[in-house]
């Protein structure tokens, strides 16, 4: 019996605000894969052109759900274009099969949940002749509103490969689009853990545990090594430095901001100086107080 | 109460700023174990909310804590069956059941949650964590946590932080932001995500969360910044008193403004302008942006400032300061192509030399634009078409040097200015001359406290100026002047600071010779708000200075010819360092690592000083109890000479017979707990020495005991310790304001200039210059010191004589009384099997009272200071753990050696081993597996000798401790020897324990006198000891008159008072 999936949480909306281009050379990076994978669809000068579209910010929204793409791109005279993306989804006996092979080990969905998607994932899915990633060009349908002569245009292209940047970060936007979103795949594989055989759950089983917490048992109670840490505590060489180096704000309309906030810094300075070093008399008395009753408890 | 504080960050969401700080503790011993069949059970060792309260007073009183938020949560952590398992620093002997791998579970907790800006004052207060000295009271997750406060600390003094514009649920929020500029920042903020402990991600709500990831430690970390940052300038920099109170702001930037300071943080502007304020944020942020490309390229932009030349003035006007503009070889820096070739360069490729740099047009021209932002002369320079120089006023430059260039190169730009501009003597600073008095030159002898003679005066350059000279250059109004030929800068703020320094300071005067030792090796670094310049010594001064700085050595000293025994070379050199700080009056500590002989080097300065200057008062030397014996023992040895006054003990002398004794002898021994009872006794009389051993009993300085010592009257001041007293800064104010009264001021102006900012931010500088202030008071030589090691011998012992305590004493007297008459009873009648067993028995029972009361009753009873032996072992391993090194105690009693490791565990708070004959073979091959090869292997491994055998590997150890004696040195070295192998490049110290006046005692002298009969007749075991006449047994066994002199009750709580 083919299990039901939990109906869709709804649309997963991309961040594109971290998009830098192209982040990701890395040879088996999943952005990398994921550009092989539409390699065939786009000609050269699509691509050049989507790239610029990515670099220009001219990539507005793109929404990813089931199977299913839908974004906006201004084009060259920032028109604003509508796709629609049809991305061939796994079929439910595949996600069948896929979610026992996740829930066989905690370790990949703790890795998921982390937003990694390890190696060991695709590997465990070739297995069962199950590819996360689309086969060929026959598992796209584009749409643009554009009325460029074939439909393989550079904002398809830029919708696809901005996709792709996006995947290092949220390996949840492949799964989605494959199929089975995150509260899907979380559902799936905990039914598939309650209704294991008995003898799966072992006697006194354990509440559901921050799987990830578990991996670093032990190192539970050790901090990394911070001995070349240096912490300074004192006014900064150049005031207001930070805000300096970016100049005055055009928008704020004169240029008064930074002598409004001048006293601001000044007097967060002082705070801060105080509550570090201490300057008032009743810190002495405190500092005598403190060391005998430290001392006292040793 | 012992417990532990624990903490960590807590929000539900990580797009918001409203997390709080849930503040837990974890007692010692459980409190409860839930009963009920509930889905979270409570942690058994939590403590409860009042005792967390309790505990945060300790760091910060100010607040009340008791009427704070409580919060409960469920923490995942590392569990057994039963319980969450115990962390290693609390785990005792018993608790043996971890072998078993560690499952996770929940358990509740009960705490409380504490606002970001009230957490703040908790976690900067803590001490910053080193390696060597884990405080155990505070866990590590709450370390951590202080460690990133004071990251944020350090943001928010150095005002790195941007008001921004996020959005926020389709609204506009203005938030304060961390700006994280400079990649040193960034680096130091990954570092910190990448080490923080899972402790740290393991609390969460009691539902729903339970189930979800483990908060990623970047995002945790970040929320945790960008909250603090956020609360803090809001609540600091004014808060809602820079509110305008107009409710609808004129323009976008009013309202931006206004949502700065309000605590509704969204802006109050129609959504039509949202996106458009959004984008011009959005487009000021860029400018910070380094542009990658660049940082990529061969080659970056590079600006010069060029002072103009003053010969070429005319009409008594200078030319004006230029800015050259470059592009700049990343690769060669001093390859510099001016900005005119490049615009002359038609390709897209600017050849030069062997380097072909691309683009170089758009990316100077890129870099000028940015820098146009920051600086008016640059903007203007870019009206032309061809900008290669810009053009700056005086006012302009003087800008450009303090503030512009430091900007630019925050911007990626890098900034030439002329070399002057970082040379310390360009500006204004007090020139210090130091002249000791003329009178004292023949003499050449100074006391600390004689007055030197000083001289000080303005200086600007290289040169000193005259009060006419800087009135003119002040009148000036300029920031960059010239003087005699060339530039120096002198600030507003420094030329008030000036006039200041003109009216109140006299030019010359007289100081003590503490502070004008402290001026010269640069304990202040500025006077009336002007730097110090140099400081100039007159030549017997300049003498004394390269001396104790150790740049010149100082002259080596023999051997005192009534010494007894041979000093080794490196004990030569520290007699003749303390007799050379003895002539000058200076107070000096001897801290040489344990074993290297401090006690006989301070016996030979007594003996040297009683030949060179006779006339000098007795010496009074305060040692802690258990060491009263091993000093007379010492003195008697080496300088059998000298007059030695014991004051110690019920029979000690009065007032008045204390001074005529001490008039009359060359030595007074007494105790710590004595300095601050018989004050009133040994205040008045003028002591020569004063000597302090083990002077970490006066580590806190406000205790009575540390008072009452510091009003001893000496002329001279000597402290011997065996623990590194430069990082125990309490400690180090104790000890040096003891022998040098004044000079590192107040305690309270030190904790502020050093001990807080070296405590709570382990600063460097700070460290840096307390170093040099106190090394030229402390001599401490380690064993690894290669002129140190090549005068040791690979492997050495000594003998340390404890003291009996009362308890040991009567004891010790009631078992010899009874035997002895058992035996002369028995004479006749029994036979020799019989008489054999009971002496033995006798023997064994002897030392047991020598090892610790409670081992001879069997009855359980707390070991507290019952022993002598325990007492002084305590002390010896302290320092030993100070130092970091590892110890190996042996005693023959196994039952002995656990309770040595009860002790110990509580004792110093950590984990301590113990191996016996029957530990069972997989549990003895972890132990030893542990101590040899882990990080963090316990300091100290209790062996009961009978436990050794082959394949017992501990080189690790380089102390080993012989709690007692078996009373055959050939079995007893084989014993340890086989149990130990001692490495070949380490040395290692055998410290064998005896307690002074008992059969102990007696038996080592016995060998020591026979050695080689011992060997050959003596044979194995104790069998020999049985075989000898009830009269020698007798003489053998009774306690000799020190033992009773010594005994003594008021060990160690006195240390503690």
């Amino acid at each position: 019996m083919p299990e039901r999936p939990t109906p869709h949480a709804g649309p997963l909306l991309l961040d594109l605000s971290k998009l830098t281009v192209p982040a990701s050379a890395a040879q088996d990076s999943w952005s990398s894969r994921w550009r092989a994978a539409i390699a065939g669809i786009f000609s050269q000068i699509a691509i050049d052109r989507a790239w610029e579209a990515i670099q220009t910010g001219r990539v507005l929204t793109i929404e990813v759900q089931d199977g299913y793409i839908a974004a906006q791109v201004q084009d060259v005279r920032l028109q604003t274009q509508q796709q629609r993306i049809e991305v061939a989804t796994l079929s439910d006996q595949e996600w069948e099969l896929a979610t026992v092979l996740l829930a066989e080990r905690a370790l990949f969905m703790a890795q998921l949940l982390n937003l990694h998607l390890p190696k060991d994932i695709e590997e465990a899915l070739d297995e069962a002749d199950i590819s996360l990633f689309p086969r060929s060009q026959a598992d796209f349908q584009l749409y643009c509103t554009c009325n460029a002569s074939e439909r393989a245009c550079e904002h398809n292209a830029a919708v696809l490969l901005a996709i792709g940047e996006c995947l290092d970060q949220d390996p949840f936007i492949l799964l989605t689009l494959r199929g089975r979103d995150r509260e899907q795949l979380t559902a799936a594989l905990s039914d598939r853990r309650s209704g294991a055989p008995a003898h799966e759950r072992a006697a006194g089983e354990q509440l559901p545990t921050l799987s990830a917490i578990e991996l670093q048992a032990q190192r539970f109670w050790k901090m990394g090594d911070m001995s070349a840490m240096q912490i300074r505590i004192a006014a900064p060489e150049v005031e207001m430095e930070s805000l300096k180096m970016l100049g005055a704000p055009e928008f704020a309309g004169d240029v008064s901001l930074l002598e409004r906030l001048a006293p601001v810094y000044q007097r967060v300075t002082q705070r801060a100086l105080e509550l570090a070093y201490g300057n008032d008399e009743t810190s002495a008395e405190n500092g005598a107080v403190l060391i005998d009753q430290v001392e006292g408890t040793s | 109460m012992e417990a532990i504080l624990h903490g960590t960050w807590i929000v539900d969401d990580y797009r918001q700023l409203d997390g709080m700080f849930f503040v837990w503790a974890e007692r010692k011993a459980a409190l409860t174990q839930s009963r009920y069949q509930v889905r979270v059970r409570r942690h058994p060792y939590a403590a409860t909310t009042i005792e967390i309260a309790q505990l945060l007073s300790l760091y910060v009183p100010g607040i009340a804590w008791s009427s704070t938020e409580r919060m409960t949560r469920a923490a995942l952590l590392p569990s057994q069956a039963n319980s969450p398992q115990v962390p290693p620093w609390l785990r005792m002997p018993d608790d043996e059941a971890d072998d078993a791998a560690p499952h996770f579970a929940y358990w509740r907790l009960e705490g409380i949650g504490v606002p970001i800006l009230q957490m703040l004052e908790v976690l900067t207060a803590l001490p910053a964590i080193a390696k060597e000295q884990q405080d155990h009271h505070i866990g590590v997750d709450l370390q951590y946590w202080s460690l990133v406060a004071k990251f944020g600390l350090e943001q928010l003094a150095g005002q790195r932080y941007v008001p921004g514009l996020v959005s926020q649920d389709k609204a506009l929020e203005a938030v304060w932001l961390p700006s994280l500029g400079s990649d040193a920042d960034r680096e130091r903020l990954a570092q910190l995500a990448e080490g923080m402990p899972p402790a740290c991600s393991a609390v969460v709500r009691e539902s729903g969360e339970m189930e979800a990831a483990a908060p990623e430690p970047k995002l945790l970390l970040q929320n945790f910044i960008n909250t603090l940052i956020n609360q803090a300038v809001r609540e600091w920099g004014g808060g809602e008193a820079l509110l305008t109170g107009v409710r609808r702001p004129a323009n976008l930037t009013e309202s931006w403004w206004q949502a700065l300071w309000h605590p509704d943080r969204r802006l109050n502007v129609p959504s039509s302008e949202q996106r458009q304020l959004s984008n011009y944020y959005q487009s000021w942020q860029r400018w910070s942006l380094s542009n990658s490309d660049i940082a990529a390229s061969n080659f970056g932009v590079c600006l010069r400032l060029e002072q103009p030349d003053y010969t070429a003035a005319k009409n008594g006007e200078l030319p004006p300061w230029v800015l050259r503009y470059f592009i700049q070889s990343r690769e060669d820096p001093s390859l510099l192509v001016p900005a005119s070739d490049v615009w002359m360069e038609r390709g897209q490729v600017l050849s030069y030399l062997n380097y072909n740099f691309e683009h170089p047009q758009e990316r100077l021209l890129e870099s000028l634009g940015k820098a146009a932002r920051i600086s008016p002369a640059i903007q203007r320079s870019l009206l032309t078409s061809n900008p290669d120089h810009a053009v700056l006023s005086a006012e302009e430059a003087y800008t450009f040097l303090r503030e512009t260039a430091h900007l630019l190169e925050g911007l990626g730009i890098s900034v030439l200015v002329p070399p002057w501009w970082s040379q310390p003597d360009a500006r204004l600073h007090v020139r210090i001359s130091l002249h000791a008095p003329t009178d004292i030159h023949d003499a050449g002898m100074l006391g600390m406290n004689s007055l030197v003679q000083y001289d000080w005066q303005l200086a600007l350059g290289d040169e000193l100026i005259t009060h006419e000279e800087f009135e003119r250059l002040a009148a000036l109004k300029a920031p960059l002047v010239q003087m005699r030929g060339r530039w120096v800068l002198l600030q507003p703020d420094q030329v008030e600071a000036a006039i200041a320094f003109w009216e109140r300071q006299q030019k010359q005067g007289a100081l003590p010779l503490n502070d004008a030792l402290a001026l010269a090796l640069g304990a202040d670094e500025e006077i009336d708000g002007l730097e110090i310049g140099d400081v100039e010594l007159d030549p017997l001064l300049t003498d004394l200075f390269e001396r104790i700085t150790g740049s010149v050595p100082i002259e080596p000293l023999e051997t005192p010819p009534d010494f007894v025994g041979e000093l080794r070379p490196y004990q030569e050199r520290g007699l003749a360092w303390l007799a050379f700080m003895g002539k000058w009056g200076l107070g000096a500590c001897l801290a040489d690592d344990m074993g290297l002989g401090k006690t006989i080097q301070a016996i030979a300065l007594l003996l040297h000083v009683r030949a060179q200057l006779p006339e000098l008062p007795s010496t009074l030397l305060i040692c802690p109890t258990s060491l009263v014996g091993n000093w007379k023992r010492e003195v008697e040895r080496f300088a059998p000479h000298l007059n030695v006054v014991v004051h110690h003990g019920a029979k000690r002398a009065g007032a008045e017979e204390l001074a005529s004794l001490a008039s009359k002898a060359d030595l007074v021994i007494s105790t710590y707990g004595l300095a601050r009872r018989d004050l009133e006794s040994l205040r008045p009389i003028s002591w020569g020495h004063i000597i302090l051993d083990e002077a970490q009993n006066i580590k806190n300085p406000i205790t009575k005991q540390a008072r009452a010592i510091r009003r001893l009257q000496g002329q001279r001041r000597v402290v011997l310790t065996g623990t590194p007293i430069e990082n125990r800064l309490s400690e180090l104010w104790s000890i040096l304001s003891f022998l040098n009264p004044g000079y590192l001021g107040s305690l309270e102006a030190f904790r502020r200039a050093f001990a807080v900012p070296i405590e709570r931010f382990q600063d460097e500088e700070t460290s840096e210059r307390l170093r040099k202030l106190v090394r030229p008071f402390i001599l401490r030589r380690v064993k690894t010191d290669p002129t140190v090691i090549q005068d040791l011998p690979a492997k050495f012992e000594h003998k340390v004589y404890c003291n009996l305590t009362r308890e040991q004493v009567t004891l010790y007297e009631a078992v010899v009384q009874d035997a002895m008459r058992e035996l002369k009873e028995g004479e006749q009648r029994d036979p020799v099997l019989k008489r054999r067993g009971q002496v033995l028995a006798m023997l064994t029972r002897l030392k047991q009272i020598c090892d610790h009361p409670a081992l001879y009753l069997g009855d359980g009873s707390v070991l507290g200071a019952r022993s002598g032996k325990l007492n002084r072992l305590l002390e010896m391993l302290d320092e030993v753990l100070a130092t970091g090194e590892r110890s190996l105690v042996f005693t023959q009693y196994a039952q002995m050696g656990q309770l040595l490791q009860r002790h110990l565990v509580e004792y110093f708070r950590r984990e301590v081993l113990f191996l016996h004959g029957g530990t069972s073979q997989p549990a003895r091959e972890k132990m030893i597996m542990r101590f040899q090869e882990a990080d963090d292997a316990p300091g100290i491994f209790v062996l009961s000798l009978k436990a050794g055998g082959t394949g017992l590997n501990l080189m690790r150890a380089n102390h080993v401790f012989h709690f007692d004696r078996w009373w055959n040195p050939a079995v007893e070295n084989q014993a340890t020897d086989r149990a130990f192998r001692i490495g070949q490049s380490r040395d290692v110290q055998v410290h064998k324990l005896i307690a002074v006046g008992t059969l102990e005692d007696r038996i080592d002298m016995l060998i020591e006198s026979k050695r080689a009969l011992a060997e050959s007749v003596v044979g194995s075991g104790e069998d020999w000891l049985a075989d000898l006449s009830t009269d020698a047994l007798l003489d053998l066994v009774t306690l000799r008159a020190d033992a009773l002199e010594l005994a003594s009750d008021e060990d160690r709580e006195e240390h503690d008072a």
